[in-house]
Parts: structure tokens; C-alpha cells; sequence
């Protein structure tokens, strides 16, 4: 009886969030979790389900599976709602009111350091695992404890799918698991041959195959190649029309344009070495002139944000001469400024500022023709690029 | 002047190569020498090295390290009595003490043996905190996120060969010592970049080592970035909630 209550619960709180315009995807889930602990253990699940973890790309992985199985009514966490508590809403909004499914496709983003709760009471069909980088020093420590973290609890029964070119997630499994690998190394199952002129080709199990190139960003070419193995492993017929059309969540990537000035922006999960790297190259590796402003503090972290990740991220590639601007912004951009100058940023074409409106108005629009927006996706948000570009109108007067 | 950093494939995972890129960019005649796991350290074939780095590893990474070093304990013994320097950061603090131990994992080794007390790999129970403390000189700040639980130590044990006074945060153990001093070593398990984060520390160090009293690179940068955190780690409100 508990279970039901909890499922009402849980159901009347989305109603009434919906009711008045209000986010949370989650709120109606820890309200389940809270009238029944064991609610998802409980519930009934789809029949078939796709699991997504790993350090980074998960959430845009998720999407793009989740979309090209929309013709089959497959539901999702979207948008990074990965906890038990996101997990507990979204099976709960699809479940009758007796706690039957009525869906029958899953395509679950979990969080990696969930995986002891999460597979506890649910054995996916596939699960992806996109890498397993540096990620927050306090949650995650490193990759080697999250391998080692992870393989005590990802069910055997799973089909893995993994990134050959990640030595560390590759080697998770147990063994008799099937397992099977993307990436550019000529041993992956799934193999990026070439990504160029608006096309992916890989190398599968069944042949050559040619997809449209969803976004030219290396870290986007691999989390294309993760969701098309997985769709393929999932038994999915006509995966490249399945994939034809769609876009990567605006929420980590989007385009804009401001007279004739381009501004990109690119979500940088900060606290991660790794993302926040890969986002300082993708700006860095365009070959104009460009301004690069990053906001990417933990800004809910009120303690003293430990910041030693920014010393083991790649800053270096901003000293690039191509970068004629870098703005900093938040409360740790003294932080930045001085890891940046020991990376041989020149301090002349830095500045800084705490707050994202002061860091905004230190941009300048001479000689460059592209602004790259790094940001936080948790913290900042398409909020931030929105208020660049804003702010770039009102200095450009267009 | 020339500084050893010990096995930086494996002891640099928190940026902490950051400690010796600073002294080095700070003092372009610097020698830096990288021993690789399999080298034998330079401080046990000579006697010109006026500094030896470790900073932090996995660890898988503590074990080779252990196995790399324990060979020369009698050797880095005397060098640290005799008052040469040796700085070792992050979880290397974890093999000055008598034993590791991980249950979780299923094994454990013996330490250096420098300083009494033990240390036991909890792999579902992380520590993260910060710590504000002082020794000889100014204030130094630095993060903590651990795995290592050490055996509860008695402020009066510890307190004999201690490196600094915890004011603020999570010292050695749970008591109000910060890190462990036996002669010219000294080691703390501050994370990461610690002499960048504090560059009065960083330039008493280089002054211990007889590197003068020029400024340190990019020295007023990392001043105003030092001088925001001392004040935000004295500010009470710091230590009411947690982080990510």
C-alpha cells in the first residue's frame, strides 16, 4: 500500500508542478523515495532498457539514442536528471496507477557513482559507457576508483557498450560479459573511418556505413559513434535515417550570430579536467581570431570550491595566438587568472570579474570574428551565452 | 638548483606537478629531474638535489611507488635528518606512516616507517574537506578529498613532529596537527597545487633552499587569488555547508 501511496504521491506532485509552470523534474520522484524507500525496486520497469554512463557525454548520448527511438515511444531522463530521484519521477509519470508500465523502451542516463543503487534493481539490456575521465575530485576521485567502483556493480547480464579509445573504461566487464567498443581504433567494433563534409563513417559489424555528421566537435564525433553502437546492439532497423535530423541539445551546444560576428556556445562541465579541456580546445582549434569567456564555478558550492582540477586541465592551449581576448568570469576567476598565467597565458589579453554581468561588459569586439562561450551547464546555463549575445547586440547595435 | 620529482607518471594525479613547475618557472636555472618508476631515485646516487617532490597517486600507483622506494629508506632517512628537503603531497603523506591497509581492495603494505601512525584505505567512505594552518611561517590553505583514515592519533603524539597548527578544517588525523615534519621532509596531504595556492609558502621554500628572496613568477596573481581564499577560509560561513 505504501508503493501506491507513494506513486499517487508522486504523480499529484507533477500535476501540480506542471500547474504552476514549475521545473523539477525530480521533485515528484524524491517525493516517492521519501514515502517509499524502495520504490523503484517496486515499480515496474519497460521491458527493454538502455542505460548511459561515464564521465562525460552522457546526457547528449541519452538524448540522441532517446530521440531515435521516439517512433517507439521510448522514454528518458532527459536532461541530466540521472539520480535515483530523476529515475523514480520518470518511471512513475509513465506507470498506470496500479504501478504497471506502459511503455516499453527505457533510455536511462545514470549516473556513474549511482551505479551500486541503480543496478541494484535494474539490469538493462545495453549499457554505454562513454568514458571514465578525471571528473570532480570529491565525488569521482579518479578514473582507475571509478573502474574499480563500477565493476562491483554493473550486472553481468548487460551488454556493454564502451569507447576503444578510452584505456580505462575499456577494460570494465566481468568475465563471459558481451562487450563491445566504438571509437577511431582500428579494434573497435564500431569504428570512426573518417568525419568530414557533413558525414560520419564507421566501420560495423555489418559493413561500411555512412551517417550524417551530427556536429564537428571530437567529443560530439565520439557520442554520434556511442549511440549509433548502441542502437544497432539495441536491434534497431534503419539507424542512419533513424539518426538523420537530429541535433545535439541546445543546452550543451548552439550557434548564434550577431552582425558579422559568430558566437558559439559550448557547455564545459566544470570541477571535470577533462570536459573543461576538451571545450578549451574545440575554441582554441578554430583557426580565426576569437574572445573566449568562461563561466564555469561550482556557484552553489559555498564551502571553498576545491580548485586543484584547474591544475589538471589544459589551460595551455589558451595562450594560443588566435585567442586574442579570455575573460573569466565567477567567484574563483582570480583562480583561473592565475592558473592561466602559469599555463603562458599573457596576462594582457586576460581579464576577470565575479560576477557574469561585470565579466560580460569586459568583452571587446575589435578584430575578432568569433566568440566562444564556455559554460557550466549546471551553474550557468544557455542563460549565460543568451546574456553574451544580448549584451554583443547592444554593443554592435544590431 | 636542482629538484627531483619522484615517479610524476603516477604521483601527479591533482595537478600536482604544478608544485615543481612553479620553483622552476620561479628559478629558470633550476635543474628539474624526473625519476620514472624503475629509475633509481638521483637523491640516492648524489648529493646535489636540494629538493625531492611526491605528490598524489591512485592507488595501484601508491604501490608501485612504495615498492620503488622502500630500497632507499635508510638513504632518504639520513638525507631528511641531515636537514635535506624532501616535500611530499596529497596520499604520498600515506607512505611516510608505518602501514597501508585496504580492506576494499584486499591488500596491504608497509610503509616508510617515519612517523607512527597507520593508515587505512576506506574505498566507500571519501574524505573531503579543507584545512587552514600555520607553522613557521604565514597561513597555508589547501583542500582535502581522501580516502586514507588514519588511526586515531593523540594531539600530544603527533604534536612532537607535526608540520603545522590546524586552525581551521581536517588536519592529519581528526586532532589539530597538519601533516608530518621529521628533519628537512615534511609532508601533508594538501591536495594538488599546493605551493602555487600559497605563495608565501612557496617563497620560504625556495629561500630555505637558498634560492634568495626574488619574487616567485606571477607572483602578485597568485598573491590576490591566495589572499581571496585566506579571507574566505577565515570567513565562518565557509564551513557551514559542503560542496560537490
Amino acid at each position: 500500500m505504501r508503493f501506491l501511496i507513494a506513486l499517487w504521491a508522486a504523480k499529484l506532485a507533477a500535476r501540480v508542478l506542471r500547474l504552476l509552470g514549475r521545473g523539477g523534474t525530480h521533485v515528484p520522484g524524491r517525493v516517492a523515495l521519501a514515502i517509499c524507500p524502495d520504490f523503484l525496486r517496486r515499480i515496474d520497469k519497460p521491458a527493454r532498457v538502455i542505460a548511459v554512463t561515464g564521465s562525460n557525454g552522457k546526457t547528449t548520448v541519452t538524448n540522441l539514442i532517446a530521440d531515435a527511438l521516439a517512433p517507439e515511444g521510448a522514454i528518458s531522463n532527459r536532461q541530466g536528471a540521472n539520480l535515483d530521484a530523476g529515475l523514480a519521477a520518470l518511471l512513475a509519470s509513465t506507470a498506470t496507477l496500479t504501478g504497471g508500465q506502459r511503455v516499453d523502451i527505457g533510455v536511462f542516463e545514470v549516473d556513474e557513482r549511482s551505479s551500486e543503487r541503480v543496478y541494484s534493481w535494474l539490469t538493462p539490456e545495453i549499457i554505454v559507457v562513454t568514458n571514465l575521465t578525471k571528473d570532480s575530485i570529491r565525488r569521482n576521485a579518479h578514473p582507475e576508483y571509478m573502474r574499480w567502483f563500477m565493476d562491483q556493480a554493473l550486472p553481468a547480464g548487460s551488454t556493454l557498450v564502451l569507447n576503444a579509445d578510452d584505456p580505462v573504461s575499456l577494460q570494465l566487464g566481468s568475465a563471459g560479459q558481451r562487450r563491445v567498443s566504438y571509437g577511431l581504433k582500428a579494434t573497435a567494433d564500431y569504428q570512426v573511418l573518417r568525419s568530414e563534409a557533413g558525414q560520419v563513417t564507421l566501420s560495423e559489424p555489418a559493413g561500411e556505413r555512412v551517417y550524417p555528421l551530427l556536429n564537428d566537435n571530437v567529443a560530439n564525433v565520439y557520442n554520434e559513434a556511442a549511440a549509433i553502437a548502441a542502437l544497432s546492439e539495441f536491434g534497431a532497423d534503419n539507424v542512419a535515417d533513424r539518426i538523420t535530423g537530429l541535433t545535439i541539445d541546445t543546452t550543451r551546444y548552439s550557434e548564434h550570430h550577431v552582425g558579422q560576428l559568430s558566437v558559439i556556445g559550448q557547455a564545459a562541465k566544470g570541477l571535470n579536467p577533462m570536459a573543461v579541456s576538451g571545450a578549451f580546445r574545440y575554441a582554441a582549434s578554430w583557426p580565426g581570431r576569437k574572445a573566449v569567456i568562461v563561466a564555469i564555478d561550482d556557484i552553489f558550492d559555498n564551502s571553498g570550491e576545491n580548485i586543484c582540477w584547474q591544475y589538471d586541465t589544459d589551460y595551455e592551449v589558451l595562450a594560443d595566438a588566435g585567442v586574442t581576448q579570455l575573460v573569466f568570469a565567477g567567484p574563483r576567476h582570480l583562480d583561473h587568472v592565475a592558473r592561466a598565467l602559469l599555463a603562458g597565458v599573457p596576462g594582457e589579453k586576460m581579464s576577470s570579474a565575479p560576477s557574469t554581468a561585470q565579466a560580460i561588459a569586459l568583452l571587446r569586439t575589435d578584430g575578432i570574428e568569433r566568440v566562444y562561450v564556455l559554460y557550466d551547464v549546471v551553474c550557468y546555463s544557455t542563460t549565460f551565452v543568451a546574456e553574451v549575445v544580448s549584451e554583443l547586440r547592444r554593443k554592435l547595435g544590431s | 638548483m636542482i629538484i627531483e620529482q619522484l615517479f610524476p607518471e603516477v604521483a601527479n594525479l591533482y595537478g600536482d606537478s604544478f608544485n615543481v613547475r612553479l620553483l622552476a618557472l620561479s628559478r629558470p636555472a633550476a635543474t628539474v629531474i624526473e625519476t620514472k618508476l624503475g629509475d633509481t631515485p638521483a637523491f640516492a646516487l648524489r648529493d646535489d638535489i636540494d629538493l625531492v617532490y611526491l605528490g598524489s597517486m591512485t592507488e595501484n600507483g601508491q604501490r608501485q611507488v612504495m615498492g620503488a622506494l622502500a630500497p632507499y629508506r635508510e638513504r632518504l632517512v639520513a638525507l631528511a635528518q641531515a636537514g635535506k628537503r624532501f616535500l611530499f603531497t596529497g596520499n604520498a603523506l600515506d607512505l611516510v606512516g608505518e602501514r597501508v591497509t585496504n580492506p576494499d581492495m584486499g591488500y596491504e603494505f608497509a610503509g616508510l616507517g617515519l612517523f607512527p601512525f597507520t593508515t587505512m584505505l576506506r574505498m566507500y567512505q571519501r574524505i573531503n574537506d579543507k584545512v587552514l594552518c600555520v607553522g613557521d611561517g604565514e597561513p597555508v590553505v589547501g583542500f582535502k578529498s581522501t580516502f586514507s583514515h588514519r588511526t586515531p592519533l593523540a594531539t600530544a603524539a603527533s604534536a612532537n613532529w607535526s608540520w603545522a597548527k590546524v586552525v581551521r578544517g581536517l588536519g592529519l588525523a581528526t586532532g589539530l596537527d597538519e601533516g608530518a615534519r621529521l628533519g628537512g621532509l615534511t609532508a601533508s596531504d594538501i591536495l594538488g597545487p599546493l605551493l602555487p595556492l600559497n605563495p608565501p609558502y612557496a617563497k620560504a621554500l625556495l629561500a630555505d633552499l637558498g634560492a634568495g628572496d626574488a619574487p616567485l613568477v606571477h607572483e602578485q596573481a597568485l598573491t590576490r587569488a591566495y589572499g581571496a581564499r585566506l579571507a574566505e577560509f577565515r570567513d565562518p560561513r565557509c564551513w557551514e555547508s559542503g560542496g560537490h
